[in-house]
């Protein structure tokens, strides 16, 4: 059978200019040529639970990748709730410290609130508050269990440096970069696929961007989530700005709809997520959209089986399950990742395609439903609501509030500590406890709080502010090249 | 079922129903009560004599140390089960409590393995884990959470006197209020209007009400199963072993570190060193060997003599459709029966007992949570059963009418795929629930020699010297480092005489202490 020993990436964007880098990297003597039909996509995008991943695809350090792409560091998304005051810093880490058996959610409930916010028990989620960032260059722990480091750490990355980083990256790897290409079709015989443009493969990988059509109407081979998510167009704007203090991509909701923006080095990223009339009304909020140029109607879905035969769809090609709170990119990595455990040595080998699709699919429908908690809780989080979720999501949702523990679920992404946080922060609290007995003495659990808090209240304290410490590397950076 | 459970009717002691009230005991509000009703008229089966390291963490939960526990179950060490006669007669490995090698540019070991394999140069899977140079070495020391010198990539569990564990943990709740009764069941009573258990009712007369039953009776699942009639799954087409006869012996040598399950025509044998004896017993198809000739083949094999008459068991492998009924739940035997070829039996209990305290009704009643507790469970369950058919399944034995049944058996669809998956590509199935991961499923496949393995051929990029090269590094390293240890008898002798509270790193890990 002949060997995989060619692929051809289709894309027009940093998605197939990623996955062409990672292919390269990951998989010596491949001959990997990308169709690019560059678009101009500005905007941000942010990484933040796969950024260790990224680094070493791209060889670089994360002050270099923030420093060559416009970038300041995230994290945490900062939630804000203008229409009911609720404020939450949601980061990656943990939030307190579990006591034996008893989760720190659960003393949480039981012995905080509400004299206490949630996340003055997180680390990050304090740096994030306070404008501060880890230094890398030291390992911070809180008490036992607490450890804060580098993992907490993303970035928020501005999408042309990027894109133009990658380009420069994927040609010095040795990939083909065919621009100006015109890709018609790939053109289909007895169910194998022969790329009728020049550069034939073995195998074609797509991650372009724009593929609607891969879950419109009619498309048996695709999911569409759009009516879980409801009517929700967008309206993208980069906006010039000050070097926002805070390294957190912030979300503001309010009657008219959800902002999101990401602050960079020299300006902010927002997107406004609504419904049109509610767009409208929104040219009247000071981030002041232009929405007659830029308003796009969102979709959401995936394929039920991105790996079919020798072609693979990636990125948004494949899935567009909400980018909100777990980005494209983080979404990308552990997409490329699945792919690379699994890299087929022959053209098709079906048993790898199954499990492929069997794992990516897990994975698209958790980033959908933790999109559609966070949007469920948004909006206020009502039981009446929960009718309109997935079933899978709204079972999880009840068996939390009955015992405030998530049941398992194969390929959770993220992290089952992340979706507690993520509710208990925006105030979903659990209506029943298991009666689990105290390890401790009731009145030894003040003491427990508190060490818990000084320490994270330390950290923060000797933590450098984003500003200064950015200047810092740049400072650095330019010192050096003058030397 | 009353909206304040406060009650909780725990029905046989034993392992499970021990275990189950000593962390009753330990984690429920002091103002439960918790009771126990068993009778010593009914002999336990005393499961698990062998175990997997999650019983480490159980204890660790419960604030038992460890030095006092070996001493009074008699426990020894234990890094791995040693598989002799399963993928051919001749042949043997240890599946170990640890991983094998370590991946290179992103590439998992065992696919150089079998590419050094495809040029016939490879040394045996097992021989790149430490755990188990360690186990034939019969050396030991405790693992380390550093990753600096290879400590953390293996674990250890213990085989133990399971009668002194149950009695050990009796003790345990005793002492923190669980009321135990003596006395056999002769009746439940059922709330008419909900169908949920109210009260058992003895032979003694006696009536016992509770708010939430646990049903540990055993393979009879007097509650789950004659009460409220919760249907059993069969799994029997696939583990055809549907009976076992115990025989314990006198020890001659000092302890292994690892249990050995010795492939036979009609099914296989256990060896379990302990300190004070050694445990034995067979595990067969009544369709393939009677019972008096089980009996006669244990017995030629001991290494000592007997010490007790046999015990003879009869099972069906399966488990019960749901664990949570009502209000009741069934943990241990009385929920489902795998075959102890894996060491699984404490640590189905020990994951149910756990769940049950994640999900446990404070009030009222909770289909939610019955419902995630029972697919929770079901998940244990099936992954374990998977696991156990593979043994028999990848096999080129075919001296018995057994082994060529289980050969040629049609296997569950999940398993079918994980099987088809590894020969296409050399890659395991991936699932994030479940106890056994990647490097058991490869101890297994690659142990028992499954044939005509793909493999990811990027390690082709590797030069071949380089790799074997590599390889005999990595194996001369573990000896090295293996040298230097002290013969796990000498630890476990050691740890015996010591005083003080030992701790070594705990993790709900097969791998290791991270």
């Amino acid at each position: 059978m002949k060997k995989l020993e060619s692929v051809l990436v289709l894309g027009n964007s940093w998605h197939s200019l990623l996955v062409a880098c990672a292919l390269k990297k990951k998989t010596a003597n491949l001959k990997v040529t990308l169709i690019y039909d560059a678009q101009k996509i500005d905007g941000a995008v942010s990484v933040k639970r796969e950024l260790s991943s990224l680094l070493s695809i791209l060889e670089l350090t994360q002050e270099s990748l923030l420093r060559l792409c416009d970038g300041t560091y995230f994290l945490a998304h900062h939630i804000l709730d203008e229409t009911s005051e609720r404020e939450f810093y949601w980061s990656v880490d943990d939030y307190g410290v579990s006591d034996e058996v008893v989760d720190f959610h659960q003393l949480f409930e039981r012995f905080l609130w509400p004299e206490a916010a949630y996340e003055d028990f997180c680390v990050t989620a304090q740096l994030a508050k306070s404008g501060k960032v880890i230094d890398t260059h030291s390992i911070v722990s809180v008490s036992m269990a607490q450890n804060t480091n580098r993992n907490s750490t993303g970035l928020h990355l501005n999408i042309i440096p990027f894109t133009q980083l990658l380009l420069r990256y994927a040609e010095y790897l040795g990939v083909l970069v065919a621009r100006n290409v015109v890709v018609n079709e790939l053109a289909e015989k007895e169910n194998s696929v022969s790329p009728c443009i020049a550069h034939a493969a073995d195998f074609v990988i797509d991650a372009s961007m724009i593929r609607d059509d891969f879950w419109s109407q009619g498309n048996a081979d695709a999911s569409d989530w759009t009516h879980y998510f409801g009517d929700r167009s967008s309206v993208h704007l980069f906006g010039a700005g000050e070097f926002d203090s805070n390294p957190t991509t912030k979300l503001r909701i309010s009657d008219g709809g959800l902002v999101n923006a990401i602050p960079l080095r020299t300006g902010v990223a927002y997107e406004y997520r609504g419904n049109k009339v509610a767009l409208e009304k929104s040219s009247t909020q000071p981030w002041r959209m232009k929405l007659e140029k830029k308003c796009q109607n969102n979709m959401f879905g995936s394929l039920r089986r991105p790996w079919q035969e020798d072609r693979l769809a990636l990125g948004p090609a494949a899935a567009r399950p909400d980018n909100l709170l777990v980005s494209d990119l983080d979404l990308l990595m552990r997409e490329l990742a699945l792919l690379l455990d699994l890299w087929p040595s022959v053209p098709f080998q079906i048993s790898l395609a199954q499990e492929y699709n069997r794992l990516v699919t897990d994975l698209y429908r958790s980033v959908r439903d933790v999109h559609l908690l966070g949007y469920w809780l948004m909006q206020g989080g009502e039981l009446s609501d929960l009718q309109a979720l997935p079933a899978e999501l709204r079972a999880e949702i009840e068996v939390f509030i009955a015992s405030s523990r998530l049941p398992h679920r194969d390929e959770r992404y993220p992290a089952a500590s992340e979706w507690i946080s993520l509710l208990m922060g925006l105030k979903k609290w659990p209506i029943h406890f298991p009666p689990l007995r105290l390890q401790r003495a009731g009145d030894e659990y003040p003491d427990f709080f508190q060490r818990i808090r000084s320490k994270v209240r330390e950290i923060v304290a000797n933590a450098p502010h984003q500003v200064v410490h950015i200047n810092g590397l740049l400072r650095n950076q330019s010192n050096n090249a003058e030397r | 079922m009353s909206n304040e459970t406060r009650k909780i009717i725990i029905l046989g002691g034993g392992t499970a129903g021990w275990m189950t009230a000593a962390a009753c005991a330990k984690f429920l509000p002091e103002d439960y009560q918790i009771v126990l009703v068993e009778s010593e008229q009914i002999g336990t089966v005393g499961v698990g004599e062998a175990t997997i390291p999650h019983i480490r963490y159980f204890n660790n939960m419960l604030g038992i140390d460890e030095r006092e526990f070996l001493s009074e179950v008699k426990a020894t060490y234990k890094l791995g089960i040693q598989f002799i006669d399963w993928g051919s007669l001749g042949s043997a490995y240890i599946h170990p409590f640890g991983s094998h090698g370590h991946s290179v540019g992103g590439i998992d070991f065992h696919h150089f393995w079998l590419s050094a394999m495809a040029s016939g140069e490879a040394l045996a899977f097992d021989q790149f884990s430490l755990a188990v140079t360690m186990a034939e070495k019969k050396r030991f020391a405790f693992p380390e959470t550093s990753v600096a010198n290879g400590k953390n990539t293996f674990t250890y569990a213990y085989h133990i006197d399971a009668g002194r564990y149950a009695q050990f943990l009796r003790k345990y709740a005793e002492e923190r209020n669980v009321v135990r009764i003596e006395g056999r069941l002769s009746s439940a009573i059922m709330d008419t209007a909900s169908g949920a258990l109210s009260s058992l009712h003895l032979d003694s007369g006696a009536i016992v009400a509770g708010d939430f039953f646990i049903d540990c009776s055993g393979f009879r699942a007097l509650l789950l199963a004659d009460q409220l009639s919760v249907p059993f799954d069969d799994w029997s087409n696939w583990l055809l072993c549907d009976r076992a006869v115990a025989v314990p012996c006198e020890r001659v040598e000092p302890p292994k570190p690892y249990t050995i399950a010795h492939a036979k025509a009609w099914g296989w044998q256990w060896r379990i060193p302990l300190q004070h004896r050694t445990g034995n017993g067979m595990v067969y198809s009544s369709s393939a060997i009677t019972d008096q000739d089980a009996l006669q083949n244990l017995l030629i094999s001991l290494d000592g003599s007997p010490l007790a008459e046999p015990n003879f068991l009869k099972f069906t492998a399966g488990r019960r459709k749901k664990s949570w009924e009502k209000n009741c739940i069934a943990i241990g035997l009385s929920s489902g029966f795998l075959e102890p070829l894996e060491s699984t039996s404490i640590y189905l209990i020990q994951q149910g007992i756990l769940k049950f305290l994640e999900c446990f009704p404070g009030s009222g009643d909770l289909p939610t949570l019955r419902d995630a507790y029972n697919q929770e469970m079901e998940a244990e369950y099936l992954r374990i059963r998977d696991f156990l058919i593979l043994h028999y399944k990848i096999t080129k034995r075919n001296d018995s009418e057994f082994w060529r049944y289980c050969q040629n058996m049609v296997l569950p669809e999940s398993l079918e795929r994980s099987i088809e998956l590894f020969r296409a590509a050399g890659r395991v199935a991936r699932y994030q629930n479940g106890l056994f991961m990647s490097p058991s499923w490869l101890a297994v496949y690659l142990g028992q020699g499954i044939d005509q393995v793909g493999f990811d051929a990027r390690t082709l990029n590797y030069p071949a010297a380089i790799v074997l090269d590599e390889m005999k590094k990595m194996r001369a390293k573990l000896e090295s480092q293996v040298q230097l240890m002290s013969m796990a008898n000498d630890v476990l002798e050691s740890e015996l005489s010591s005083s003080g509270i030992c701790e070594h790193p705990v993790a709900a890990s097969l791998y290791g202490v991270v």
